[in-house]
Formats: structure tokens, sequence, C-alpha cells
């Protein structure tokens, strides 16, 4: 099962050693405004989710998605946890 | 004017000969996941795979000539999809497919404009993108609709060729222009080959079967026309990353190299500045890039720190910086225009104040001159437009001939850089056209400008996108100039929205947004924007608005209306 704090703290390890961004990140974090994220931070980002927790992200999932508790979440999801 | 030396005799007439060529020889491609597992794909089987692809297209209705797009990611079913559309004479369209987490509407909208504008028949993805297909394909209505390549496989009929002749269309790639929407530029079977056999004849050094490793995108030139098809024409070993996964782990593509012990790899200036900011050391452990000989770096400006720091970086791994060499092209050529020498690349000159590298001499069978005013052409050392002229220069944009009269001028493509000759070799200083290239990618301005669309505070349709090198950068950055709307109250924070503004809607963030008061922004009679002249003056420092629009004439027109409105209380 993964959980979404599991996400949670994968992306803070990725946004922090693979992007560099200083930032303290919460599930309320805005990807794109508070962490400034732009496409190819972004890609590493699904990217390095993708891999470590066996999931596949579509085009489109971004509609839900602004905040790192969302990708958490949409990530949670679709690994089949909670 | 710079001659090339003349083209070789070409080797083969039509890209179906040349794959059926290949399958005589024991190499192939080979595909990288992120686990950096490797499957391979032989020429014998991928020549195999593509006559019974061929097979169920004609089945299905598709005959020589037809446009089949193309909407697939770096896998096997690429290979199928675009080999056995050229087996069955018909004409490959690949176009980008969708990025994840990108936006679905423009993904729409972009490949309903791509699908009308080459007149495709069919659209062959797989179920993955397929399922996003749906609304650009109802939008676009190919008659013959939009397949799976895993479904034409299961029903194939069996193996099938038909005789192209070498005049035929070959191909339709996606330039990035002037404007919004990227234009279809048509090459025939001898265009791409010529450029393939001037490229061979740049890169080959003796005997030696080359071995490359590419993670660009098969959409575009580069990847698709410089990688894929260089290594089938001139059989040698090619394996594939998916540029996002480039993109998310750099390293991928350096152990790559030194794994397949690779010869070859092209990529533009932004990826190798991509390497010196994410590479760690510990991701090279026993890594050796000493076979790495031809470092091709093309597609946009090139910077001569980044390579210099590239060269330095990577030293230590085994990497000699006289690999890296810088080259000019652009898709309406086919691909390649110009080649540098080795060791050019580390021994910049300076001009205007910057450090530029020479993109080298002209491939075999290319000619370029640089014209000034009215097409005269210039002495060395004058910079002007850079035409080229040569034997794969594309037919014409597809189905629009007037843009097609414009770029082609007896017989002269006009590339839209700005360059100059000096010492025989060509030095590309800027750009005619309004482009803006970041991370490799061409984009039009308006496209960032769009996205400024009914943001409060931002005077509308006055904002200009430019790119420039900003101090210290690896490469071009996005720069916003902005008219904050004198009318309406302007949020305190008014950068940082068009910042997040421009991030959310193009997935691009600007280096920097400059708000400008209103009428700063240079125009021509007619309104245009003049976004080269914003730029001169925005690097200069001398932007400001003009003498009419001072603040205390502004506040002069706030004085009229409050007038104009008191007398209208009054009457």
């Amino acid at each position: 099962m993964t959980d979404a704090d599991a996400v949670l703290a994968e992306i803070r390890r990725v946004v922090a050693d693979e992007l560099g961004v200083r930032a303290n990140v919460t599930a309320q974090s805005d990807l794109l405004e508070e962490l400034r994220l732009d496409s190819l931070g972004l890609l590493t980002l699904v990217v390095g989710l993708e891999d470590r927790f066996q999931v596949a992200l579509e085009a489109g999932d971004a509609e839900h998605v602004r905040t790192a508790g969302e990708l958490a979440a949409l990530v949670a999801r679709r690994a089949g946890g909670r | 004017m710079l001659v090339g030396p003349p083209l070789p005799p070409l080797r083969h007439s039509t890209l179906p000969g040349a794959l059926a060529a290949a399958a005589r020889f024991d190499v192939g491609l080979t595909f990288i996941d992120v686990r950096e597992q490797e499957t391979p794909l032989s020429f014998v089987e991928l020549h195999q795979r593509a006559r019974r692809m061929a097979g169920a297209l004609a089945e299905l209705g598709v005959r020589p000539g037809d446009r089949v797009a193309l909407v697939l990611p770096t896998a096997p079913s690429f290979m199928d999809a675009f080999f056995g559309a050229l087996c069955a004479g018909a004409v490959p369209v690949p176009l980008y497919p969708p990025v994840r987490l990108g936006r679905l509407d423009e993904f729409h909208a972009r490949t309903a404009r791509m699908l009308e504008v080459s007149g495709a028949r069919l659209v062959l993805t797989d179920a993955r993108v397929g399922r996003l297909l749906g609304v650009a394909v109802a939008r676009a209505r190919p008659d013959l609709g939009a397949r799976t390549v895993a479904d034409l496989a299961a029903r194939s009929p069996g193996e099938h060729a038909v005789t192209v002749d070498a005049d035929a269309l070959a191909l339709i790639q996606f330039s990035s222009g002037t404007t919004v929407d990227p234009k279809p530029v048509a090459l025939t079977h001898r265009a791409i080959l010529s450029n393939i056999e001037a490229i061979d004849a740049f890169v080959r050094q003796g005997d030696a079967r080359q071995s490359g490793v590419s993670w660009l995108p098969l959409y575009h030139d580069m990847g698709l026309i410089g990688s894929l098809l260089t290594a089938v024409c001139h059989p040698g070993a090619l394996a594939l990353l998916p540029p996002e996964l480039f993109l998310a782990r750099p390293a991928l593509w350096l152990r790559a190299i030194s794994r397949r012990r690779a010869t070859i790899s092209v990529a533009p200036n932004f990826a190798f500045g991509l390497c010196l900011r994410r590479v760690r050391d510990d991701e090279l452990a026993g890594v050796d890039l000493s076979c790495w000989r031809l470092a091709l770096n093309g597609a946009e400006p090139i910077s001569p720190g980044v390579l210099r720091r590239f060269s330095e970086r990577f030293a230590p791994f085994g990497f000699d910086g006289r690999a890296l060499l810088p080259v000019y092209g652009l898709s309406e050529a086919a691909l390649a225009v110009a080649f540098s020498r080795p060791g050019e690349a580390l021994a910049p000159r300076t001009f205007e104040g910057r450090e530029l590298v020479p993109v080298g001499r002209p491939v075999p069978g290319f000619s370029v001159k640089i014209v000034g005013e009215g097409g005269v052409e210039l002495a060395d050392g004058a910079t002007g437009r850079i035409l080229a002229r040569g034997p794969s220069l594309m037919r014409g944009y597809f189905g629009n001939d007037a843009a097609t009269g414009e770029a082609i001028r007896g017989g002269w493509l006009d590339t839209g850089d700005l360059g100059f000759v000096d010492a025989g070799a060509l030095f590309v200083s800027g750009r005619a056209k309004d482009v803006v290239i970041v991370r490799g990618k061409n984009h039009a301005p308006q496209e960032f400008e769009d996205a400024l669309a009914e943001l409060a505070g931002v005077r509308p349709g006055c904002a200009a996108a430019i790119g420039c090198v900003p101090p210290g950068a690896e490469g071009e950055e996005l720069v916003m100039l902005v008219e904050r709307d004198a009318q309406a109250a302007a949020p305190p924070d008014l950068a940082d929205a068009v910042a997040a503004r421009v991030a959310e809607r193009t997935g691009v963030r600007p280096h920097a947004v400059e708000l400008v008061a209103p009428g700063t922004l240079p125009r021509t009679s007619s309104g245009k924007l003049r976004r080269l002249e914003a730029r001169v003056q925005y690097l200069a420092g001398t932007l400001a608005p003009p003498k009419d629009v001072t603040a205390l004439g502004m506040a002069g027109e706030v004085v009229k209306s409050y007038a104009a409105y008191a007398k209208a209380r009054l009457t």
C-alpha cells in the first residue's frame, strides 16, 4: 500500500535533491506558484514518482492537481493505496 | 558565399529501399527505459514488421501518397508505424504525444490543427495515447479514423511494400516558425537521403561503423532524420531514450553513451547545460565517455561557456572537448546546413561584446550566403540574413503555396536567422524572426503573450515575449516585457502574477518580467509589436515610454476626461 504521506516525502526529496528548490514543501504547497516549478521541474517530479511508485500519470491529470498534496493523493490512488 | 563540397552519390533512392538494405546488417535499435533495461529491435525485424504493417495499412485503404499521422512515444510502435507507412508508399506525419500533466485543451487544439493542415487520412497511436486523442480526431475527422499500432499489427494480412519514386513525398515534419502555428514541411525521399548523405560525409571516419545514442524527440528533424534515419541509411547501432526520461534524469543519457560505447550523440545546447546542473558524480560511477567522438550541438543558440564547462566537468570521465561540434540547420532544409570542425567549439570569437562559436561550413551540396536589405549579398564580416541552397530543401509547406513562396525565392531558403561569414566559417548571431528558443524548443512569442489575456493590471495585447541569454545562464531564457494598465488598479505583485500565469499556461517560467509604462513597447506604424527592437532596447537599458505618454501626459489625459465628464454632468 502506498499512502499519500510516503508520496509527499518523495516529492520533498525530488524537489530538494534533484531540482535544488529550497522550500518547505507541505501538502498545501502550490507546485507552480510556491515551488515555482516549470514544465521541466514537473516532468522530473512525475517521472521520479512514476518510477518510485510504479504508476503511470496521464496528460489531463493536471486539471485536478495544483498542490503537492493533490499530486501525492493522485499517485497514491493510482498505486492502489489510500 | 560559402560553398560546401560536392554531394557524394546517394546510396539509396528511397527510405524503404534504405531500410531493406539495413536489414542485411546485424545491427539495429535498442530502447532504454527508466530502469536502464534494454529492448533490442534489429533492422531485420524492423523491416519485417514494417512490411506487415504496410499490409495492414493497405487493407485498411491507405494508398500511396496518403498522409498518416503518428502520435506515439519513443517505442517500437513508433518504428512499426513510421516504416510501415513508408513501405505502404504513404507519408508519415509524426506529431507530439501529450506530455504528462500537460494541458489537454492545448494538446487537442494543436493536434487537430496539425491533422487538418497535413490532410491526414489516418492517425496511428497506442492504447494509452489513443484515449486522449478523441477530441482532436473528432475535430479533424481523418476519414480512416484513429487506430492503434497493436490492433493493426494483429490483423495484418501479410507483408506488403509498394515501389515508391525518389521524388515522391516521404515525410511531413512540423517547423516552429514565427507564428503560433507550426508549418508542415514537406520533404521528398531524395531530399532526406541527400541530407543524410551530407551528414554522413561529414561525420564518417573511414569505414568504422557509428554507434549512436539519442534521447531526441522522434517528431523533430534532429531526432528523426539526424539520429534515426541516419542510423538506418548507414547502418549502425542506435540506442533510444524517451525525451522525457532524459529531461527528468539527464545522467541516463551519459550513462547510455558510456555503456553502449557510443561514438555519436546529438543534442541542443540546453542539454549540455542541463547535465552541468543536474548530473551528480555518484550517478557517473564507472562512466567512461572517451568513446564519444561526435557530440553535435545544434537547434538553438550555442553558448561557448556551456561548452567549456561541459568539457571541463566531464573530462575526468574521459570526455574529450574536441568532440563538441556546433552545427546549424533547420527543418525546411530537412536538417543540416552547416557543420563545424573538431576543436573549433572551444575557440570562440568575440562579436559585439559576446562570444560566438562558428557553426562551420556548408555540408556537401549546400551553399550559404548572407544578404542585406533588398536581398543584396553582403561581404565577409557583415551581418545579414542567412540564406541556404541545397539538395535537401523542402518541396514546400504542405498545402501552403503563399508561405512557401515567402520562404524560398529563386532556390534560396530564407532561414530567418541573422549571421555573418568570417574566415570561411558561418556564425549565427541572432534572428530576423521573433522566436523565443527555450530548451531547444522554438516558441512563437504569441504563445507567451496570449497567456496574459485578461490578467488584471496588464494592458490587453501589450506584452512582448523575447528571448535572451542572461549573464551566467546556460542558454536563452524567456523575458516578458509587459505594459501596466494605467486604468486598472494593478496588484502590487503584478510581476509575480505574470510569471505564474505564463508558467501555468505554457510550462515555461519567465526568467524576468519587466513592467513598463503604457506605450513603451515599440510598434510599427500599423501598430504591430516590434519585438526585435524591444529586445534591443531592453538589453541596452533604453526601453522607455515615448514622450507624449509621460506621467504628466497621462495625468493630462485623466484631467481632460474628468473635464469631459464634468461637462457632461452639467449639460
